[in-house]
């Protein structure tokens, strides 16, 4: 999370990936600077982490 | 202390930072990186406080551990202290995002939370390398150390791209 607000305190942005998004990673503008956050395949994001995150993915 | 305290272990293919808590502190104070402390969670040693602000200054997880648990690493009169040399160079987030930006190009980072499998994370990076990433942040606990096995996955790519651990 430490490492979510260093990001935001630099101008870049945070899409964290989820399977239930609606916006697909394909829609997404990569040309600004971003991050990705990627959780484990059981647990996905932690909660707190997914909450402070700009955006919301789905990979497929 | 000098270097002749470090102690490498066959049996377990690692090399651990010497097992006296002085040489601990020396190799920390000396710039090496560490991937992990592991400390014997009955120990009242005077250095450990010293240990304990060094490794929070320098973003080194510490594991409490049972005296067990040190024992298994075939080191003899550990004095309740191990601790591993990282395989992956470690950079601070902050300084890699300034390189990024002073280089002209685009920051693009990928943050993994709640992957605990080194090999995984190894093909993760390898993906990531060629996919122009810059660095990959992790957690400072629950990752193993970035070992061999993680590096070979990687095809070599965790020697490419940059790690930044940060604290969790």
């Amino acid at each position: 999370m430490k490492a979510v607000d260093e990001l935001h305190m630099n101008g870049i942005k945070v899409f964290a990936s989820e399977m239930k998004a609606a916006k697909n990673i394909f829609d997404c503008n990569f040309k600004e600077p971003c991050a990705i956050v990627a959780g484990s395949e059981e647990k996905g994001i932690y909660p707190a982490l997914l909450k402070i995150c700009d955006e919301k993915l789905k990979f497929l | 202390m000098n270097s002749e305290k470090f102690q490498t272990t066959t049996s377990s293919q690692k090399k651990f930072a010497g097992h006296w808590p002085v040489a601990i502190a020396e190799a920390i104070n000396s710039g090496k990186q560490l991937d992990r402390i592991y400390i014997d969670a009955r120990s009242h040693h005077k250095k450990i406080d010293e240990i304990k602000a060094l490794a929070s200054r320098d973003n080194i997880p510490i594991n409490y551990v049972p005296a067990v648990k040190l024992d298994s690493f075939n080191i003899t009169g550990h004095d309740g202290f191990v601790a591993q040399i990282a395989k992956v160079q470690y950079h601070d987030l902050q300084e890699v995002i300034s390189f990024v930006v002073e280089k002209g190009e685009t920051p693009l980072f990928l943050i993994l939370d709640g992957i605990t499998d080194i090999r995984n994370i190894g093909g993760i990076a390898r993906t990531a390398f060629c996919c122009g990433v810059h660095a990959i942040i992790i957690p400072e606990k629950g990752v193993g150390a970035l070992n061999e096995d993680a590096i070979l996955t990687s095809a070599g790519a965790l020697e490419k791209i940059a790690i930044c651990r940060v604290n969790s």
